[in-house]
């Protein structure tokens, strides 16, 4: 237990050292740096734009009022933009090409610290902080215009749930960086689970098809990531009839389970990993 | 015209190896143009206001059609010219004894080309078959149709290769061909069909050369725009192809003298 404690340590330290570096590395070309920024947060931002332009002929979206969509939208928003920063050395679009296919996961088994911690230090990409960014600034708008529905227990359930759902993300992306031990071609798929995730969860679940919703809520379970939880937020009734309460409840356990699921598939893998022939 | 002819061909063949990553394209694609249809299906069962005489079969095509387009417009950037550029490979492109826009645009083109035929076609197929898109019926549509869909593949490759280009100033152009890329999403109608958008916007649209880069050939496999419009938004697309053609070649003339060469 003792030895536990002081690797944990020991690897945070690590975590910190590294990730500084990654840090003033990209502030070294700052120009670029701040450009990508703008065209993150631009870029992202246009999915809401469309959701206002949309609004301009509707009054409800699938039953749904334009600043509860906002707050559906900044909570998938801010926790994709935070996992996409954090977790960014398990993006298996890069993960999969460089660590695998060309065999630099060589280097990170022989090294003496965890490969995991190695893994998630290689990258920390702080331009998506523009994401971020357009996510908080539409939240905002969302909590001031939905007003009197907030209470300080809600508050501290959305920060859970924003938090939790980052997590389920994340877990997503190292899934993908796990599957890549054994395809790397076929890896955009996975882009479907992830952007596609993220770009879904931006909308209410009831306006997809019966297939599309029963395969992302028992599958791939998307809809605890904000659906369920903002219904309980909104006192909105399940349309299906769900119990929105205890659903709401376990939404943040089920996001753990799917990040636990992408680590443990990504820790296989690496036991697989069998290095490049050249 | 031979060599331009060669390099297309090999580019396009060059495509043909990364057979399982263009069916992981289709497929994504193919997810993404459901959502995206869902979406704007929602709206139908919503509006207050009628959607400029839309159908929903209109709107599933459309779905469709943007995303069969992703492929061959590299519409989430394009970063060939770019990292030749960083890596200093340029400089061999440059002292080669061929014209260097055409040397870029004939291995776009044959890129291009493979992406429409391969992911292109199918996505639409399954569109068709299982989401009842519907086909252009008349030959009439098919002419402009083939038209202004190779028109809005040059239109692309254009835009791209300015913003490509301008790394002979900052050798690191992947922020400029991420603002590229932002252009392309909202003005041409890929996030959202023009016809969705209030007037104001549609017209701030019709002020860029984009709606020529996707709207156009669209509305056009849909039969919304015949004609004379036909004509005019063709004749549209073409003077914007002059301007950012002129545009690129003169950006890469003037670049040249600025690249700095990397490596070594």
């Amino acid at each position: 237990m003792r030895f536990r404690a002081t690797q944990l340590r020991c690897n945070w330290l690590i975590y910190r050292k590294l990730i500084g570096a990654q840090v003033r590395a990209q502030m070294q070309y700052r120009a670029s740096f701040v450009l990508e920024m703008i065209a993150q947060f631009a870029g992202t931002l246009l999915d809401f734009v469309v959701v206002i332009i949309l609004f301009s002929r509707l009054t409800a979206l699938g039953g749904w009022t334009l600043p509860e969509i906002g707050l559906l939208y900044g909570i998938s928003s801010v926790a994709f933009g935070l996992a996409d920063m954090v977790i960014a050395g398990f993006d298996y679009s890069y993960f999969g090409p460089a660590m695998v296919r060309l065999g630099e996961f060589d280097r990170v088994l022989i090294r003496p610290v965890s490969a995991f911690v190695q893994v998630l230090t290689s990258q920390f990409t702080l331009k998506r902080l523009g994401r971020i960014g357009q996510g908080v600034i539409v939240l905002g708008w969302a909590l001031i215009a939905l007003g009197e529905i907030w209470t300080p227990i809600k508050i501290g359930y959305m920060l859970i749930v924003m938090v939790s759902a980052a997590f389920f993300f994340g877990g997503l992306f190292i899934f993908g960086s796990g599957l890549s031990f054994w395809m790397v071609e076929s890896l955009e798929t996975m882009n479907m689970a992830t952007y596609g995730g993220q770009f879904m969860t931006q909308y209410p679940m009831t306006i997809y098809g019966d297939f599309m919703r029963a395969f992302f809520t028992f599958v791939i379970a998307m809809a605890f990531i904000n659906y369920y939880p903002t219904l309980w937020l909104l006192d909105k009734p399940d349309p299906l009839g769900g119990p929105t309460a205890l659903l709401a409840f376990i939404a943040p356990f089920v996001c753990l389970l799917m990040f636990a699921i992408g680590v443990q598939l990504w820790r296989i893998g690496v036991r697989r990993y069998a290095s490049t022939g050249s | 015209m031979r060599l331009y002819f060669e390099l297309a061909k090999k580019s396009f063949q060059r495509q043909i190896v990364y057979r399982m990553a263009t069916l992981a394209g289709l497929i994504t694609n193919l997810f993404f143009g459901v959502l995206r249809a869902s979406i704007l299906i929602a709206v139908f069962h919503a509006q207050t206001t009628p959607v400029a005489n839309y159908s929903v079969q209109d709107t599933i095509t459309y779905s469709g059609l943007a995303q069969a387009f992703i492929g061959a417009m590299a519409i989430w950037g394009w970063y060939d010219m770019i990292k030749s550029i960083k890596s200093g490979e340029v400089a061999t492109d440059l002292s080669r004894p061929f014209d260097y826009y055409n040397f870029w645009l004939a291995q776009d083109l044959g890129r291009s080309l493979f992406q429409l035929f391969t992911r292109g076609v199918l996505l639409m197929i399954v569109f068709v078959v299982a989401f009842g898109a519907s086909v252009p019926a008349s030959l009439q549509q098919w002419a402009p149709l083939l038209i202004s869909t190779l028109l809005a593949l040059l239109l692309s490759f254009s835009w791209r290769f300015l913003a490509s280009a301008l790394g002979f100033w900052t050798t690191d152009a992947v922020g400029w061909m991420r603002l590229a890329s932002l252009g392309i999403l909202l003005f041409t109608g890929f996030a959202l069909p023009l016809a969705f958008m209030p007037p104001w916007l549609q017209g701030l649209c019709y002020l860029t050369p984009f709606p020529g880069f996707l709207n156009t050939p669209i509305d056009i496999y849909l039969g919304r725009t015949t004609g004379s419009l036909a004509i005019g938004l063709i004749a549209l697309q073409v003077g914007w192809l002059i301007v950012l053609v002129a545009a690129g070649r003169f950006a890469a003339h003037a670049g040249r003298r600025k690249l700095t060469i990397q490596g070594g």
